[in-house]
C-alpha cells in the first residue's frame, strides 16, 4: 500500500480531521492515525477501505490511476472555483439614515448631496449585467440606506424586468427596513424582491449599534419584519448578524431577537476586521473571545432544534457544505481562488465598478490606489491588472501557512482583508483573522458533527435545506 | 410460460420461407425499396395475394405476429425459422447488441461473452439503425463495444450520417477510453449527435472492482477511461450494481464520481439481474435490498449533495421504503419484464418497474404487501 | 526572555520554521543555529507559547513524515493537474 498525499487537523474531541487535495475527507482516532502515518495502514479493515476509496492510500496496482483521480479531482476544483458566476450588486445612494459606529459600508449623512446614482446610468447598468453573464441574475441592491431611494430601485426593477425578462432575475434589497412603508409592500408583492436586514440583537443591542437620531432602530425594523411576514411571506426576508462587543456577552440575545421577529434562520459572523469597521478599540475582540461566543450561541441553536424549534445558523451550514458538498463554491467570501470579481461585480453610486463589496470601502480608505475596473461606461475587466494580481494571489493551495493546513480544501481567501490589515494580499496567516476565524469554525463544527450524532442530524437539515 | 409485457420472439409459419437474416418490417406495402434492408410484408392468417410489389422480398401471413409489430420494425430471421424482434416502435426500450465479445469476465454477466470474431455484427447493427429511422433513444450493448475500436467509429460514423435523429446509449465497461486518442475520436462524434456511455464502476477499492469484473487491470483502465471521458466532454451514466461484495462501497463510488469524475450526466444503482452467469453464483452475489438500505440511502443522499441525478433499476416497489419510490424507475426491457399474478392487485404496478422474467424460480423474491396500497386490505 | 535549544538530529529546519510561522502571535522569537543546535530566542515566553511549540514541533514532525512518503506523489499529481486542465479546456 502507498500513502497519498493529505493534511490533518486535531479536533477537540480526540479526532484527527484528515483530507486531501480532491476534497475527501475522514476522521481518525488517535491510535488508528498513529497507525496510519506508521505503516500506512490501521489495524480496522473497513476504515483501511474508507481511506483507500478516499483516495489517502493506493494499492500499487492502481497507483497510478489514484494519482490520475486525485489530480482531476484538483483539477475540477480548481475550475469549478474559477468560474465567473457573479453576483450584481448596485448602489443606489451611499447616505443613510443611520450613524452606526462601526458603519462596515462608508455612509455619508442622510441630507448630503452627490452620493446618488444618476438615473441615466440604470440602463446601461443593466444591459453590462446582462452583456456578463447568462441568467439567472441576482442583483442586490446595496446602501447607504438604499429605501432613501426607491425611485431608483423602482427603476432598476423595471429596466431588468425589460431588458432580462422577468422570471430571469431577483432583486434583493439590503436595508435597515427603517423607511419600509406599505407602499414599498404593496408594490414588492407580485415583484421577485428580497429584503436582507442587519439584526444585531435584541432592542438594547441593536439600538446601541444602529443609531438612529429617533432611537427607535430596533422598533422600526421589527413592525417592517411583522409586515414583511403577514404580506410577503418568510421567504422574503434574511437576516444578517454583526457580532460586536456587546453580544459577545449575551449570545442568547441574538436568538431571542430572532424568535421575536419569527424568523427561523440567522447568519452570525464575525465583525469585519477592515481597518474601517471599527474604529474605536473598544468594539474590536479576538477571534478566540469570537469563539466561546459562537459556542454557546450554537450549543443554544442545536437545544432549540432539540426542543422543536428549528433554528438554523448560515454560517455553519456554509462551512460546512464547502466540507460535505463537492463542487459547493457559490459562498463568495469562502472559496479560493477569492471571489472578488469572479463572484461580485458592483456598480457604485458613482459610476465605477469594483469586484467587491470590500473594494469600493477600501477605496475609500485607500484613496491613491484605483481598486475599480473603470466606469459602467468604459468598463474593462482586464484593463486594471490590480484584480488579476489580487485573484492570482488568492491561490490558498500555495499559500505559506494553508499548503499544510487540512482545512485548505474548503477554505477560502480574502486579498482585500490581508491588503488593509497587513500591506499585502496573501498574508501571514499565523496573525490573520480571516485565517484564525475560518479554522476555527472548521475545527468547531467538524468536531461537533462527528463526535456527537444527534448535532450531526441536525447540521445535515442545515446543509440539504 | 409467463406472460412479458411484449413479446419478441415469433415462429414463422413454415409455407413460404424467408431467408435467414436483418429484415424491415411492413404492415404496409412500402411505395419505395428501403436501401438498408430487405423489407417482408406481415398480413393476417386469411389469404391474401402477394402484392406487385418489387419493394418485397417475401410475406409472412401470421396474425400473431402482426398484432405485436408497428410499420417499420426490424426483424432477424434465424435459420431455424424464428423472428425476433430486435426494434421495435412498441418497446419502451430498443437495444442492438453489437458484439459478443468482452474483455472482461463479470461475475454476473447478463450476455456471457463469446470469444469468436463477430464484427459482422456491428454492420448488420448500423444498418437495423438506419433503416429504423427512430428519432428515439437506441441502446448498444455487448460484450463490450468499444473492443472493436477503428471499426466502432465506423459505426458511430455510418449511423450519424444515415440515421441523424437517433440518439445512442452505449454500455461499455470504459476501459477503452484509457487510450486519450480513442476517447478523443469519441468525443468529437459525441458533438455530431446525442451519445450517452452507460458506463460500470463497482467499487473504489481496485482489487474488488476487478474481482467482480473478472479481470486484472481493469479498474485502472476504467478509472483512467472515466477521467478521460469526462474531461473530454462524452456524457457518461455511471452504473453500480451492489452485490454481497461491494454494497458497502455505494456512497464512496458516489462521492469518487463527484470529486474527480466529470460529466457524470446520471447515477444507475441496480439490482442484479437473475441471467446469464449472475444464476451459477446468485447466492454468493445476491443481496436483497432489505439488507443494505441504509447504504442505499448514504449513496443516493450523496449523489443529491452533489447536485448527480440518480436513479435505481430494477427494484420493485414493495422491496424498498416509500422515501426511496421517487428514485425508481421502470427499468427493465419490456420483452424481459413481467408481473407476478401476486401484483395484479397493487395500485403502485403502473409505477412499478415489476421483474426480471429470469427471476422466476429460485431467484423469485416475491412480491411483499405494500399496505396501504393494495386493495381490500 | 526565554531561550530554547532543540537538537538538529531531531528536528529538520522545515519543521523548525513551520512551527514557529504559527508561534508569532503568542511571542516575537528569533531564530539560529550551531552546528548541532537550533536556537530559539522567545522574547515572551509563556506556558500558552510552550505548549503550542511542543504540539506544532510534533505534529509538523509528522507532517514531514507523510511529505517524505508522499512527494514523488504529490509532484505526479501537480504535472497531471495541468495536464487534466488542458484537456477539459480543449474539450
Amino acid at each position: 500500500m502507498r500513502m497519498l498525499p493529505f493534511n490533518f487537523d486535531r479536533l477537540d474531541s480526540g479526532s484527527i480531521f484528515l483530507s486531501n487535495v480532491a476534497g475527501f475527507h475522514s476522521c481518525l482516532d488517535q491510535s488508528e492515525f498513529d497507525e496510519f502515518i506508521e505503516s500506512s495502514a490501521t489495524s480496522n479493515r473497513t476504515l483501511n477501505d474508507l481511506l483507500q476509496s478516499k483516495l489517502f492510500v493506493s494499492d500499487n496496482d492502481n497507483l497510478d490511476a489514484t494519482q490520475a483521480a486525485l489530480s482531476s479531482a484538483l483539477a475540477k476544483k480548481l475550475l469549478g472555483e474559477l468560474e465567473f458566476r457573479p453576483i450584481f450588486m448596485i448602489v443606489p445612494t451611499l447616505r443613510c439614515d443611520h450613524a452606526c459606529n462601526y458603519c462596515q459600508v462608508s455612509r455619508a449623512n442622510a441630507k448630503a448631496s452627490g452620493y446618488d446614482l444618476d438615473p441615466n446610468a440604470i440602463s446601461i447598468i443593466v444591459s453590462t449585467i446582462k452583456r456578463l453573464s447568462p441568467p439567472p441574475y441576482k442583483i442586490e441592491i446595496q446602501g447607504g440606506e438604499p429605501l432613501l431611494r426607491m425611485d431608483l430601485i423602482k427603476a432598476i426593477y423595471d429596466q431588468a424586468e425589460s431588458q432580462l425578462q422577468p422570471g430571469n432575475f431577483e432583486l434583493v434589497i439590503t436595508t435597515s427596513l427603517s423607511l419600509m412603508d406599505e407602499s414599498i409592500l404593496s408594490w414588492a408583492r407580485n415583484r421577485a424582491v428580497y429584503f436582507s436586514t442587519s439584526l444585531d440583537g435584541q432592542q438594547e443591542v441593536h439600538n446601541a449599534n444602529r443609531i438612529l437620531p429617533s432611537q427607535d432602530s430596533y422598533e422600526r425594523l421589527k413592525h417592517s419584519v411583522k409586515r414583511i411576514l403577514e404580506e410577503l411571506g418568510a421567504n422574503r426576508i434574511a437576516t444578517v448578524t454583526t457580532v460586536t462587543r456587546s453580544l459577545l456577552e449575551a449570545p442568547e440575545s441574538i436568538i431571542e431577537a430572532h424568535l421575536e421577529l419569527g424568523i427561523n434562520e440567522m447568519f452570525v459572523r464575525p465583525i469585519s476586521p477592515y481597518g474601517f469597521a471599527n474604529t474605536k478599540p473598544s468594539t474590536e475582540y479576538s477571534i478566540a473571545e469570537y469563539m466561546t461566543f459562537y459556542e454557546k450561541l450554537f450549543n443554544t441553536i442545536i437545544k432549540h432544534n432539540q426542543e422543536g424549534i428549528p433554528l438554523v445558523e448560515s454560517s455553519a451550514a456554509i462551512h460546512l457544505k464547502r466540507v460535505l458538498i463537492p463542487g459547493y463554491s457559490q459562498y463568495a467570501d469562502l472559496k479560493s481562488p477569492s471571489g472578488l470579481l469572479l463572484n461580485c461585480v458592483l456598480f457604485n453610486y458613482d459610476s465605477k465598478v469594483y469586484g467587491s463589496d470590500e473594494t469600493r470601502m477600501l477605496q475609500r480608505v485607500i484613496g491613491d490606489i484605483d481598486f475599480s475596473c473603470g466606469e459602467v461606461n468604459s468598463l474593462s475587466l482586464v484593463k486594471n491588472d490590480l484584480y488579476q494580481k489580487l485573484i492570482s494571489s488568492s491561490f490558498n493551495l500555495v499559500h505559506p501557512g494553508c499548503e499544510t493546513c487540512a482545512y485548505q480544501p474548503y477554505c477560502g481567501s480574502d486579498p482585500c482583508q490581508h491588503i488593509s490589515l497587513m500591506g499585502e494580499p496573501v498574508g501571514d496567516k499565523s496573525l490573520s483573522v480571516f485565517c484564525h476565524y475560518h479554522k476555527n469554525m472548521f475545527r468547531f463544527l467538524l468536531d461537533r458533527y462527528y463526535s456527537h450524532p444527534p448535532t450531526r442530524n441536525i447540521l445535515k437539515d442545515w446543509c440539504h435545506g | 410460460m409467463v406472460e412479458t409485457i411484449r413479446k419478441d420472439v415469433f415462429q414463422l409459419p413454415p409455407e413460404n420461407p424467408i431467408a435467414a437474416g436483418h429484415y424491415l418490417l411492413r404492415t404496409t406495402v412500402p411505395d419505395s425499396s428501403n436501401h438498408y434492408l430487405n423489407q417482408i410484408l406481415i398480413k393476417d392468417d386469411v389469404y391474401s395475394p402477394k402484392p406487385n410489389s418489387q419493394c418485397i422480398t417475401g410475406v409472412v401471413r401470421s396474425s400473431g405476429l402482426l398484432g405485436n409489430i408497428s410499420d417499420g420494425d426490424i426483424g432477424v430471421v434465424n435459420a431455424n425459422g424464428t423472428l425476433r424482434v430486435i426494434l421495435s416502435r412498441n418497446a419502451n426500450h430498443n437495444t442492438v447488441l453489437v458484439t459478443e465479445r468482452c474483455n472482461n469476465r463479470c461475475l454476473f454477466c447478463s450476455q456471457p461473452p463469446k470469444e469468436r470474431d463477430d464484427d459482422h455484427l456491428l454492420v448488420q447493427a448500423g444498418l437495423a439503425i438506419a433503416a429504423f429511422q427512430s428519432d428515439d433513444i437506441i441502446g448498444i450493448s455487448g460484450g463490450e463495444p468499444l473492443l472493436y475500436r477503428e471499426k466502432f467509429l465506423r459505426f458511430l460514423d455510418f449511423v450519424i450520417l444515415h440515421a441523424p435523429s437517433t440518439s445512442l446509449h452505449i454500455l461499455s465497461n470504459g476501459r477503452a477510453f484509457s487510450d486519450t486518442g480513442f476517447a478523443s475520436e469519441i468525443a468529437k462524434r459525441c458533438q455530431d449527435t446525442s451519445i450517452t456511455f452507460g458506463i460500470p464502476l463497482y467499487s473504489i477499492l481496485g482489487s474488488n472492482h476487478d474481482r467482480l469484473v473478472g479481470a486484472h487491470g481493469a479498474y485502472r483502465d476504467t478509472i483512467n477511461g472515466l477521467i478521460n471521458a469526462g474531461n473530454l466532454g462524452i456524457p457518461i451514466e455511471l452504473r453500480i450494481i451492489p452485490t454481497q461484495q461491494n454494497y458497502k462501497d455505494i456512497s464512496t463510488i458516489v462521492e469518487f464520481s463527484s470529486r474527480c469524475l466529470s460529466n457524470i450526466v446520471q447515477v444507475s444503482i441496480m439490482n442484479l439481474e437473475p441471467t446469464g452467469w449472475a444464476k451459477n453464483s446468485w447466492h454468493n452475489l445476491y443481496l436483497s435490498p432489505s439488507s443494505y438500505l441504509d447504504d442505499l440511502r448514504n449513496g443516493i443522499e450523496a449523489a443529491i449533495e452533489a447536485s448527480l441525478p440518480v436513479c435505481l433499476f430494477n427494484f420493485p416497489l414493495c422491496h424498498i421504503p416509500e422515501d426511496l419510490w421517487p428514485y425508481a424507475v421502470q427499468s427493465i426491457s419490456d420483452w424481459k419484464n413481467y408481473y407476478p399474478n401476486e401484483c395484479s392487485q397493487c395500485q403502485l404496478k403502473s409505477k412499478c418497474p415489476g421483474y426480471f422474467t429470469s427471476s422466476r424460480g429460485k431467484f423469485h423474491h416475491p412480491p411483499r404487501r405494500i399496505e396501504q396500497c393494495v386493495n381490500g386490505t | 526572555m526565554e531561550i530554547r535549544e532543540l537538537q538538529k538530529s531531531d528536528y529538520t529546519e522545515w519543521v523548525i520554521r513551520n512551527t514557529l510561522y504559527w508561534l508569532t502571535p503568542y511571542s516575537r522569537w528569533q531564530l539560529s543555529d550551531s552546528s548541532t543546535h537550533w536556537i530559539i530566542q522567545f522574547e515572551s515566553p509563556s506556558n500558552d507559547l510552550f505548549y503550542e511549540l511542543d504540539k506544532l514541533l510534533n505534529d509538523y514532525t509528522l507532517r514531514e513524515n507523510v511529505m517524505e512518503k508522499t512527494s514523488t506523489i504529490r509532484e505526479a499529481i501537480t504535472l497531471n493537474v495541468l495536464k487534466s486542465i488542458q484537456q477539459r479546456l480543449e474539450a
